[in-house]
């Protein structure tokens, strides 16, 4: 009676648990196992490639691998650093260090090429591992690196177009959900659930990678050559503000961006200004025109200095007093002729045309980190303000924003917003600024002084086999903040286009600093190199020679 | 009335019963058939268990091999956009001695001129 008794409630006790366990809680305990059991994986989704004009590809996201370490798995740590340090290309004594470390996991190297990996795969190392991950290449190396930006580790935008289009690059990750065995196996017939992962979208832009790269090329040589510190080439197309090439020296690898110096990874064309000198004049001596102060034709007697108020100006090379018209004014890049020509201006016109070719706020070119340079308000000028304003000083602006003011007189007086990104995806991009500076015919005017330019003046250095080109040079002493004023050093420049008669480039060529102080002019180091690369160019672009 | 005198048949003769041994019913005990099907559902459960897991392997070598292709795809991805870059074109040109002409010569045609 009692075992009976007993075992009732045992069974009793039994049914109770396995009621509780199969019916009341079966759901949860459906769920733990499951959750066990279920393994999910992030799938990320490819950033999106950037190509040049033509389709060539300057920065691809592909699947990479990364070597990574459990040191508590690790037999002999001084063979397997020894072995992966021949294969990875790392310090023997960097390997030992992280094969020591205290944990399961550490990286040895990541974003490496599939080619890369491979060996070290099939080394099979106990405790060494191969993880696939992403990886963004830039097959061109430093081609238009300062334009492509860089991305970090974890694929994020860190500069350039990378970090300005980074929502638009990267991709919405999806993921993988399914069962595995106690192994870790996948169970084929487990629950499966896939989410599709979404690629980012691609860009495609306005530079041509040949352009690119011969103006990268030839401005290196020009720079080393100067013995100057850096320099900067924009090729631009004035119909449309498209940027075909945009260069600086120094560069730096993207694929390698933690080895460049800090110095080297500017875009110095659209973050650093610099007081554009003469070339400025073509905007004096345009509003002048424009405004109907001056003709071409007309003469002004010009020595070779002049006092505005207690401040004097010198043109660069010594001459008589001379008869000059604006023509030759231009020509000459005559200091005084241009302050002459700015007398009859004024003010409040020159500071009208100076704000309307683009000077004192940025072009909003889609690049990051873009200076707008610096233009006083004409209210704060003081006396002589005007006239130095007029020939280039005082005045700030960075090479891109006066290549664009350059345009806007290639193309029939209209200045065009620049732009370096065409596409995003399959769609083009838009809604771009532009604004009538100039009366056409003005233009045309302001283009045949250009062509004398090179015909007879400063810039004959720039002539073009072939072609009649047109632009003017700039020769600026560098203000110094540590002087507190001019220094020796100078940025020679040169802004040109051609062919002249129907501009399909403007190209602008600045090298800063170089070696021989004023004796290196825009005419001499900057309109040489225009020639080079806008001979290329023409013949790149499938223009036809017209002289 | 007459009766006719009934007809008592004969008895039957007894027939001589003997006892004899009842035929047994052989009864199977129920624990070798739970037994046997205890080992059965057993190897079933090994033979499911084991093709389960191989077709895992088979999944994970498929997997491996899948990585490898794309490996190779994603290699064959960055050569190719290397070999065409404009640095290489220029090389393998400077190579051959062919390079941008320092003095171009132009032929240009006159207006109204006819080429062809």
């Amino acid at each position: 009676m009692t075992i009976g008794l007993v075992l009732v409630i045992a069974w009793g006790a039994v049914a109770f648990r396995l009621v509780q366990v199969q019916v009341v809680r079966a759901e949860a305990f459906a769920d733990d196992a499951l959750s066990q059991r279920l393994r999910s994986v992030v799938v990320p989704g490819p950033r999106g490639s950037i190509f040049d004009r033509d389709g060539d590809a300057l920065a691809l996201s592909v699947q990479g691998a990364a070597v990574t370490a459990n040191p508590r798995e690790i037999s002999n740590l001084e063979e397997t650093a020894q072995v992966l340090a021949a294969e990875l290309g790392v310090g023997v004594d960097e390997l030992r260090a992280k094969l020591a470390e205290e944990g399961s996991f550490v990286y040895l190297q990541r974003q490496l090429e599939p080619a890369e990996a491979a060996p070290i795969q099939a080394l099979d190392l106990p405790g060494i591992y191969v993880l696939p991950e992403p990886i963004r290449v830039y097959p061109q190396s430093n081609l238009a690196a300062h334009v492509l930006g860089f991305v970090g580790v974890d694929h994020a935008g860190l500069d350039g177009l990378e970090y300005k289009f980074d929502e638009e690059l990267t991709g919405t990750p999806g993921g993988l959900e399914f069962e595995v065995s106690p192994g870790g196996e996948q169970i084929p017939s487990g629950r499966f659930h896939r989410v599709d992962s979404q690629s980012g979208r691609d860009l495609v832009l306005t530079i041509d990678s040949q352009l690119q790269y011969w103006a990268e090329e030839e401005l290196a040589a020009a720079v080393k050559a100067s013995g100057g510190k850096a320099g900067s080439v924009v090729i631009m197309q004035p119909t449309t503000g498209a940027v075909l090439a945009l260069a600086n020296f120094p560069g730096f690898d993207p694929n390698q961006p933690g080895t460049a110096a800090p110095d080297h990874l500017r875009n110095r064309a659209v973050t650093d200004t610099y007081e554009p000198g003469s070339t400025a004049k073509l905007i004096t001596v345009s509003a002048a025109l424009a405004e109907a102060k001056v003709e071409p034709t007309r003469l002004f007697s010009v020595k070779d200095q002049i006092e505005v108020e207690d401040r004097k100006y010198r043109d660069f090379t010594p001459h008589e007093e001379a008869l000059w018209d604006v023509n030759r004014i231009v020509g000459k890049s005559s200091n005084v002729g241009t302050i002459l020509i700015y007398q009859q201006l004024g003010d409040p016109l020159l500071f009208r045309y100076l704000r309307a070719f683009g000077l004192g706020y940025p072009t909003e070119v889609d690049l990051p980190a873009e200076e707008s340079g610096h233009l006083d308000p004409v209210s704060s000028w003081c006396g002589p303000c005007g006239a130095s304003t007029a020939i280039g000083y005082r005045v700030s602006v960075t090479p891109l924003q006066m290549t664009a003011a350059f345009s806007a007189v290639a193309n029939q007086g209209v200045w065009r917003q620049p732009y370096v990104v065409e596409r995003i995806g399959d769609e083009p991009t838009g809604g771009r600024r532009q604004q009538r500076v100039l009366a056409d015919d003005v233009a045309v005017v302001v283009r045949t002084m250009l062509g004398g330019v090179i015909t007879e003046g400063t810039g004959a250095a720039a002539a073009v086999p072939g072609y009649a080109v047109g632009g003017k040079t700039g020769t600026t002493n560098k203000y110094e903040p540590e002087l507190g004023g001019y220094g020796e050093d100078v940025v020679a420049s040169f802004i040109g286009m051609a062919p002249l008669e129907n501009p399909a480039v403007v190209i602008g060529v600045f090298i800063d600093s170089p070696s021989a102080k004023r004796q290196d002019t825009g005419g001499s180091i900057a309109a040489p190199l225009f020639s080079r690369i806008a001979s290329y160019a023409l013949g790149q672009l499938g223009v036809a020679p017209n002289a | 009335m007459t009766t006719q005198p009934s007809t008592v048949p004969a008895p039957l003769a007894r027939p001589r019963l003997r006892a004899i041994a009842g035929r047994r019913t052989v009864t199977v005990p129920s624990w070798p058939i739970g037994l046997v099907l205890v080992i059965a559902v057993f190897f079933a459960l090994v033979a499911a268990r084991t093709a389960l897991d191989a077709s895992a392997f088979e999944l994970r070598e498929l997997r491996a091999e899948i990585n490898q292709e794309s490996a190779q795809v994603a290699q064959l991805q960055i050569d190719v956009a290397r070999a065409s870059t404009p640095r290489r074109l220029a090389e393998a040109a400077s190579a051959l001695g062919l390079g941008l002409p320092e003095q171009p010569v132009l032929v240009l045609n006159s207006p109204g001129g006819k080429t062809g």
